[in-house]
């Protein structure tokens, strides 16, 4: 236990940190509960709305957690690798240069080299690594709310696209997709920032019933 | 009047008005005016001989063309653009060998927004934007037609929404031949409006003179560059022919530097007098209306469903003088092209009483009682955060200006590591959120704060964000996206929260979202 003269200003500052954390999660829980109360209440006096949804969609939207298919780290890899071919050959071509061809200052030489190494390693590093961290990163859940979605490996993000705010959706699929059955879920909404969301690496079939779900709901 | 407004859809069908053809052309001159400046150049510096005066002969009959072309274009669009009422739409005719009709139900209408200049004020016409809740861009762009076709337009379009109150011993004629395009309703009541004094005080806070200061600053680097004025300030002043003779005295480089300022504040002054003479904010039903503008004066319509964000902005000069700007975002209009648009979302209330401010928010959304705003500070280690970066993004610089002025840069350094750890110090103590029954709002800034409010019914897409640095912290950030956002130059972007209560949050917004719905119009 720290002496009563440092502990003092250490437990006013822990007690004021867990009073906010207390005060916060006792109104999130509150709003919570309110807001299921409230939604139970809509789903009862309207009692048609999920049966009217087919079952197959009802059992998209199960508010489970789900991956990206696993095609889609071959996908990401293909894609990284035809990036780093068009990307990668001017560089190791001026790095060859700068090598063997210019003559410069020798300090101005190793910083090109070293740069350029770099971004070449860089390159590398989205092929082989890259995309299965950002498999184990990238989830997607489908639930009466709507979407959302979790992705990113070092900057990590999670979005909420709502129901109601998919203003219409495509569902893309480019050859590589097509090739291991898999597609793009895109939901266009009226924001700014986040107009399109894409949902990728999920089987063409899934996107497409999710679609078919997001219509359903919004139109019923 | 052609058409009594109760009896049925008036039988003619309209044409722009005749000076339409005048209005088009001058429209145009801007474009051409590179053109023209071009051919007075080469022919005033144009060398002698045959190949340079045929090429002169030419570019000059090409402009000619290009000038008869522009009003012959605006001849026939006169005869050919047509507007009638169909049953319940405006339709549009327009174009001669790429015809197009357009039809545009009443009730998809939000507003018919008017401009009139000096020109326009003098012929007793005005240029029309009709407006829909989709779309970027005005439907249809009218230039113009008479006050007469406009206010008919807007009684017919607007007739199962608005009760027309003419007053009694008024003339149809009187009525028509006023210079407004808002007919006076008697269900219609003023929230706002701006006097002289007002827009004096606006001008001296937005310093619009500014821009000429940047202008000449930007003219006298160059001329330095390329004539090094600066070394020769005798040279400077006879650039233009004219022999000035350059004060030594400070005392009068002073009056000269006053002068300057002055000037300044005096163009910043007719800049908001020229632009917002008369500012009129009028409440109907669901609809605000604008109307402002001394010698082009703009009538713009929003409607309040289509308001998807309002900012209150506060500088240090609107603290100074007790006042505060308002912005707002709405959904649809391509803002940043549309003069009218930009006027009434960039500058919704250009200066209002801090104490006001509240007041006018309630009536723009109802939904939100500012005074029983329970508002959140940010997490508590959020200052030691925010304090801790400032003072290494500050001493990066610091580092170099040691670097640089040793030793003096030390104190240099030590001197901006002071300055950014109490402005960190103040963004955080001044950084609060807050999410009411129905929506969120979020303040920050410390030099100019803002304040940001957004409906649960407009946020589209509420996200979490967690960079390294939060990771580390167990922070997050979140923020919200609402239709057409930028006029208001604020975001809600709520940062330096706990991880879990980050969460918490943006499944709360998502849940209120969904439940609050939404409309485009």
């Amino acid at each position: 236990m720290e002496s009563s003269a440092r502990a003092c200003p250490v437990q006013i500052h822990a007690h004021r940190s867990q009073e906010y954390f207390v005060e916060q999660r006792r109104i999130a829980i509150a709003t919570m509960q309110q807001m299921n109360r409230e939604s139970q209440a809509t789903v009862e006096a309207n009692p048609q709305t999920s049966a009217d949804t087919p079952t197959r969609q009802r059992s998209i939207a199960d508010g489970a957690w789900k991956r990206l298919h696993p095609h889609w780290i071959a996908v990401k890899r293909l894609e990284m690798l035809i990036t780093l071919g068009i990307l990668g050959t001017p560089a190791l071509a001026g790095l060859l240069l700068v090598l063997f061809v210019f003559d410069m200052n020798w300090l101005l030489r190793w910083t090109i080299v070293a740069a350029l190494v770099c971004f070449l390693a860089w390159r590398v590093w989205l092929v082989v690594w890259y995309p299965p961290m950002a498999y184990r990163h990238a989830r997607y859940k489908v639930s009466p709310l709507g979407v959302e979605f979790r992705y990113g490996v070092f900057w990590r993000s999670i979005m909420n696209v709502p129901r109601s705010r998919v203003q219409h959706t495509d569902v893309q699929q480019g050859p590589l997709l097509r090739y291991y059955g898999l597609g793009m879920l895109v939901m266009n909404t009226a924001g700014t920032q986040n107009a399109q969301v894409g949902l990728p690496g999920i089987r063409h079939k899934t996107a497409m019933s999710i679609r078919d779900y997001l219509i359903q709901e919004r139109e019923s | 009047m052609t058409g009594d407004v109760a009896s049925g859809p008036p039988q003619a069908v309209h044409h722009l008005h005749r000076t339409s053809i005048f209005f088009g052309a001058i429209s145009t001159l801007p474009s051409m005016f590179g053109a023209i400046v071009g051919l007075w150049m080469w022919h005033y510096f144009r060398g002698e001989g045959v190949v340079p005066t045929i090429m002169t002969s030419l570019a000059g009959s090409a402009l000619i063309v290009g000038v008869l072309g522009v009003i012959a274009y605006h001849t026939v669009r006169y005869y050919v653009l047509t507007i009638r009422y169909e049953g319940d739409e405006l339709v549009i005719n327009s174009g001669l060998l790429f015809r197009t009709q357009r039809h545009i139900p009443y009730r998809k209408i939000q507003n018919i927004d008017v401009i009139q200049n000096v020109l326009h004020r003098l012929f007793k016409v005005a240029v029309v934007k009709i407006e829909t809740s989709s779309g970027s861009e005005a439907d249809a762009e009218l230039r113009v037609l008479s006050l007469d076709t406009i206010e008919q337009m807007r009684r017919y379009v607007f007739k199962d929404h608005e009760k027309v109150d003419q007053p009694d011993g008024v003339s149809d004629d009187d009525v028509q031949t006023q210079a407004h395009a808002h007919a006076v309703h008697a269900d219609e009541r003023e929230i706002l409006s701006l006097n002289r004094r007002d827009l004096v005080v606006l001008g001296l806070i937005v310093n619009r003179g500014l821009v000429l200061v940047t202008a000449v600053a930007g003219l006298a680097w160059q001329a330095n560059w390329q004539f090094d004025l600066w070394e020769r300030p005798e040279a400077a002043a006879t650039i233009f022919g004219w022999t000035v003779e350059m004060p030594a005295n400070a005392f009068v480089w002073i009056l000269i530097a006053l002068g300057a300022v002055a000037l300044i504040m005096l163009l910043s002054v007719g800049w908001s007098i020229l632009r917002f003479d008369q500012f009129r904010m009028n409440l109907r039903d669901e609809d605000i209306r604008i109307s402002c503008g001394l010698l082009t004066r703009v009538h713009g319509t929003i409607p309040k469903k289509r308001i998807q964000f309002i900012t209150i902005h506060q500088s240090p000069l609107h603290r100074l003088f007790g006042k505060a700007t308002v912005r707002i975002e709405t959904a649809g209009g391509n803002v940043e092209d549309d003069e009218t648009a930009l006027l009434s979302r960039r500058w919704f209330v250009p200066i209002v009483d801090q104490t006001a401010v509240d007041a006018l928010i309630s009536q723009v959304a109802p939904e939100f009682a500012m005074d029983e705003v329970n508002w959140q500070p940010l997490a508590p280690k959020a200052r030691r955060r925010m304090i801790r970066r400032s003072v290494i993004f500050s001493s990066a610089l610091g580092i170099a200006a040691t670097i640089v002025f040793w030793p003096w840069g030390i104190a240099l350094w030590l001197a901006m590591s002071l300055a950014a750890a109490a402005h960190a110090w103040r963004a955080a103590a001044i950084t609060r959120w807050a999410v009411t029954d129905k929506g969120v709002l979020f303040r920050n800034g410390v030099l100019k704060r803002k304040t940001s409010i957004t409906l649960f019914n407009r946020i589209q897409t509420p996200k979490v964000i967690e960079t390294p640095f939060d990771r580390r912290w167990s922070m997050a950030s979140v923020s919200v996206d609402t239709a057409g956002a930028g006029t208001a130059g604020h975001r809600i972007a709520i940062r330096f929260l706990p991880r879990q209560l980050a969460d918490d949050l943006r499944m709360r917004i998502a849940k209120r979202a969904e439940a609050a719905g939404f409309h485009w119009a």
